[in-house]
């Protein structure tokens, strides 16, 4: 029931996602659970009042944000999956999403990649706003704020995961954090150190 | 007017996000077709594509080898930097033999080729690397050695076997001579 207020709510939140996301949610469950694992959240999927068709949805069209916090909710309630595991499904995705591979033009060093970050959000998302705010090479950290997103935390578990990964195609030992922070209106910043 | 150009805009946008999925699908269908092995590797030397081939040769999937070092394929981590820095100064480099790994750790013996991709302004934005297997060649390469070297042993054999005759006919040639004379002799 809580769920379903949930689905309900997220569907009213404004914005579009790129297909891709679900595809990569998919693949990740099929490749961590198997076949039966993935029927499973397909059964799931297509129980709730959106129903999310893994296997029809397209790379590059744009979806609903909030049915794209619908997949997440919807993998994590299934498996019942920890943040833990949400992480590493953002962690994952970048290795096979064709957005990434559209992109990798950026992956060239690390200041190519941090003036292309604001890039890499609105390639997939209609939502929001994600800016660097602070470069310190010295102490290597960049900080980016990502603004006007306000939803589940899932999808900053899931995020955190994916930027992580990302700026690993530059610095592979890098580590990305992401905390809430209202500095002047709430926002989520992500702090990334390599 | 405002309402003629919002519906203009979505046609547009509708057909570019058509285009992009028919360019997605063609490089999909690229990628499973292709027999030859490929990866695409950042100038930070990152792999960040691979295609169907190079799983089936390397037993690596797409989440196990991408955002790893190249270095991880070579048997000879000296030989990785030497073919980076390379590639870093020249366009490409052609039928390179080296040894590389797979996730098991197997040794194979490979011919790599390698090319330089530019952005629209000249810039060094990354490299492909394309993979000959020569475990076959190698294989025949090794036959026809061992069959060389069985047909140099019985070359040198029967070359051997022909003098030793050669030498034991004029050992019977002198033999019959000093017969001929002994006999003579006691007539």
């Amino acid at each position: 029931m809580e769920f379903e207020k949930e689905i309900l709510q997220l569907m009213k939140t404004e914005g579009k996602a790129r297909g891709v996301a679900f595809q990569t949610d998919a693949r990740y469950v099929l490749e961590k659970m198997g076949e039966e694992g993935f029927s499973k959240l397909e059964r799931e999927a297509k129980k709730i009042d959106f129903p999310i068709d893994y296997k029809n949805i397209k790379t590059m069209s744009w979806y609903p944000f909030g049915l794209r916090i619908i997949s997440l909710l919807l993998v994590k309630n299934t498996f019942g999956w920890e943040d833990e595991e949400i992480r590493d499904m953002g962690y994952t995705a970048p290795k096979t999403s064709i957005m990434v591979k559209l992109l990798m033009k950026f992956f060239v060093n690390f200041d190519k990649f941090s003036e292309k970050i604001p890039v890499f959000w609105e390639q997939n998302y209609t939502i929001g706003k994600l800016e660097v705010v602070k470069v310190d090479k010295k102490d290597k950290e960049l900080i980016a704020r990502l603004s006007d997103v306000n939803v589940n935390p899932i999808f900053f578990v899931y995020l955190e995961g994916y930027f992580e990964k990302m700026v690993q195609f530059i610095k592979k030992d890098a580590v990305c954090k992401i905390r809430k922070s209202s500095k002047r209106k709430p926002c989520q910043e992500m702090i990334i150190r390599w | 007017m405002v309402r003629k150009v919002d519906k203009d805009q979505h046609k547009i946008e509708k057909l570019l996000d058509s285009n992009l999925e028919d360019l997605k699908g063609y490089i999909s269908d690229l990628r499973t077709f292709l027999p030859v092995p490929i990866c695409y590797i950042n100038p930070v030397n990152i792999i960040l594509d691979i295609n169907e081939s190079f799983e089936r040769l390397f037993h690596y999937g797409e989440t196990e080898i991408i955002g790893e070092k190249l270095e991880k394929l070579f048997a000879y981590p000296q030989e990785a930097e030497e073919i980076e820095k390379e590639i870093s100064r020249k366009e490409r480099i052609q039928n390179r033999e080296t040894i590389f790994l797979t996730k098991e750790r197997k040794e194979i013996p490979v011919s790599i080729s390698l090319m330089q991709r530019k952005d629209k302004d000249g810039n060094f934005i990354g490299y492909f690397l394309s993979i000959a297997d020569l475990r076959e060649m190698k294989r025949i390469q090794n036959e026809l050695q061992e069959k060389i070297e069985e047909m140099e042993k019985f070359h040198k054999l029967t070359i051997g076997r022909e003098e030793k005759i050669l030498e034991l006919k004029e050992k019977i040639r002198r033999l019959e001579e000093e017969l001929e004379e002994l006999k003579k002799s006691k007539k």
